[in-house]
């Protein structure tokens, strides 16, 4: 860590500048302001933010420095730049879900999260851009044009949480926030080459996200090491009276689990399953072979540290892909047509002009919303009519607890699984736009956690060698217990290591 | 499109566990007369333009579920037991009622909504919402 130069300071993380601040090493303006001028370098070329809050990042900078200087104990996020993906809502500026519906909307109250992330001394730098209401896996889904990848601008970023992840990884704020529906804090954070955790559902307040499926929905962090992400986690983690679905379940030291695993203590006897059914023998091209190669890596890296890792057998493994994918966007489009119905014309942002009532209706809504959008509106409804909602949405319901039960029982005998995030590495801009299904796939890893209701996250995993010898980031995936976040950062904490 | 055939190929042969959750129909067609219709049940305006990339796109949706259909077979061949009973979602973070000091955490008070809009006005000593003149118009919602 160099605490010199505004360049050097802008890469320094989580813990590291909560303690550089403490300390007084350099001060909470000081890194905040490295971290603005980090995003006038890059954003006009990324886009990973919607709106920058410069005046009032800098104010509240000033106010955690005086605070030290009147010899105040400062909290576990002191001085650190965050940005806040923009469907959680911050009662400054504009929460536009990436949706020309929202242009303009602004919130009359703050997230818990964010709340929580401001009482421990992080600063809002920004929010980030997103695919619309969190549909895409790309981060080509934005009304406010899309974001690209820091490794590669010819590159996707991944997505929903798109510019969250590249933030963080382009070294613009030193943590973020995503939300995670079937992937979209894990998808990015593995293009991107960060970490990014999908909590336990219920392990941390949605109050203040916007709606998209909510029986999926979960808000989670996304940081530059596993020691970061977990510290943000344990900030926002915990029972809010304000969200009847946030769980009550003690909040452990994830921070000192992710130094454990880095260090290699406490893996000894941890049991780490690989359900290599889930992409072997599915033909060569199914997975790309840097990805697998990762995978086996933080197998190696974990049995060198102590844990047992075991295959999982035919009859003990989590099944093919195919059927969580379809599952997911048969339950996830169900939710979002009703989720999204309260966007009318009249409660929030944009309004059209119409004949009469449904008119007005039904023009804001095909003006407001983009095309990702309107499919899945369409889809969920078509899955909900009559006559079809035995055949799709009871399918899709029964398949889910299928799923749930598989990961249930393999993660009686194991204490956390190893599996890829994405298929292959971030794909180059418009190689799947034309083609939803393709998109959708990308999903195929992420999307069953949701549906189980466990805990996942993305670690880098390395490189992976893409068309013209382009080496792109990796993320490995581990997956967790239902409230066994302690244990998948400590496994996280030792892949890391070996990435 | 390498990658669909190849996941959706493996979602085939996992279905064969048992046929007896297969039944033809429905899956993977839909025309733009339906798509018109639920945009229709949807309150979105579908424009002639995008009618039929929207059927093209919910088609393709619609077929790939079709690797669900195995699912009821395959089920029972694990033991059964483990259908809608068993989706569990976290743990229900429903409050008691005898809970107290919560209230309904999410009302926002009068001079919060006092500052949100100029369509807010105080009459009476009560805070009151101008909204737009939507119905009597012919609306018929």
């Amino acid at each position: 860590m160099s605490g010199g130069a505004a360049g050097g300071l802008a890469r320094v993380g989580v813990v590291e500048t909560a303690r550089g601040v403490a300390r007084g090493a350099f001060s909470a303006e000081e890194r905040v302001r490295a971290s603005l001028a980090e995003i006038a370098r890059r954003d006009g070329e990324l886009n990973a933010f919607v709106e920058v809050f410069e005046g009032d990042a800098l104010a509240r900078a000033r106010e955690i420095d005086a605070a030290r200087a009147r010899g105040e104990t400062l909290g576990a996020l002191a001085g650190v730049p965050v940005g806040v993906k923009d469907n959680i809502v911050v009662s400054r500026g504009r929460t536009t879900c990436g949706s020309r519906m929202l242009e303009g909307y602004r919130s009359p109250f703050t997230a818990t999260a964010v709340e929580r992330l401001e009482a421990a001394g992080a600063v809002v730098v920004g929010k980030t851009n997103m695919d619309e209401f969190g549909m895409g896996s790309s981060g080509e889904h934005s009304a406010f044009g899309v974001t690209r990848n820091p490794h590669d601008a010819g590159r996707v970023p991944g997505g929903s949480s798109s510019g969250s992840a590249a933030a963080v990884g382009a070294g613009m704020v030193a943590g973020a926030l995503g939300s995670d529906t079937g992937g979209s804090i894990r998808q990015p954070s593995s293009h991107c080459g960060v970490v990014g955790i999908k909590p336990t559902y219920g392990r941390v307040s949605r109050y203040g996200l916007v709606a998209y499926a909510s029986s999926l929905d979960q808000i989670g962090p996304i940081a530059g090491s596993v020691e970061d992400a977990a510290t943000v986690l344990g900030v926002i983690a915990g029972r809010d009276a304000a969200d009847m679905t946030s769980s009550g379940r003690a909040v452990e030291g994830y921070a000192a689990e992710a130094v454990g695993g880095r260090e290699g203590r406490g893996v000894e006897g941890l049991t780490v399953a690989v359900p290599r059914g889930m992409w072997e023998g599915r033909g060569e091209a199914s997975v790309h072979p840097g990805v697998i190669e990762a995978v086996e890596r933080a197998g190696r890296v974990l049995a060198a540290a102590g844990a047992r890792v075991v295959e999982c057998g035919e009859e003990e493994g989590l099944g093919d892909a195919s059927r969580a994918i379809a599952a997911y966007y048969l339950i996830a489009c169900a939710e979002a047509s009703s989720n999204l119905a309260r966007f009318d014309g009249v409660r929030y942002g944009r309004r059209a002009e119409g004949d009469g009532l449904v008119g007005m209706y039904e023009r804001t809504r095909s003006e407001g919303f983009g095309r990702e959008v309107k499919r899945r509106i369409l889809l969920g409804t078509h899955i909900l009519s009559a006559g079809y909602a035995e055949e799709y949405y009871a399918t899709a319901l029964r398949a889910r607890g299928v799923i749930a039960g598989e990961y249930g029982r393999v993660l009686s005998w194991a204490d956390a699984v190893l599996m890829p995030v994405a298929p292959a590495p971030a794909f180059c801009f418009g190689e799947k736009s034309g083609d939803a299904l393709a998109l959708y796939l990308e999903d195929a890893f992420t999307v069953g956690v949701n549906l189980a209701g466990v805990p996942a996250m993305s670690v880098p995993g390395g490189c992976a060698e893409v068309a013209g010898g382009v080496k792109m980031p990796v993320g490995v995936q581990v997956v967790g217990r239902k409230w066994g976040e302690s244990a998948m950062v400590r496994v996280a904490g030792v892949v890391e290591r070996g990435g | 499109m390498s990658m669909g055939e190849k996941l959706g190929g493996v979602g085939a042969g996992a279905g064969s566990g048992g046929g007896d959750g297969a039944r033809a129909g429905g899956g993977g067609s839909i025309s733009v007369e339906q798509v018109r219709r639920l945009g229709r049940l949807a309150r979105l305006e579908v424009e002639e333009g995008e009618a039929e990339e929207l059927r093209v796109g919910i088609g393709a949706v619609l077929g790939y579920v079709e690797v669900l259909r195995g699912l009821g077979g395959a089920v029972t061949d694990k033991g059964g037991g483990e259908g809608v009973g068993e989706v569990e979602v976290g743990e229900s973070g429903l409050r008691g009622d005898a809970e107290e000091g919560i209230g309904n955490a999410g009302t926002l008070g009068a001079g919060v909504v006092k500052g949100l809009s100029p369509g807010v006005y105080e009459d009476g000593g009560r805070v009151w919402v101008r909204v737009p003149r939507v119905l009597g118009e012919g609306g018929g919602a």
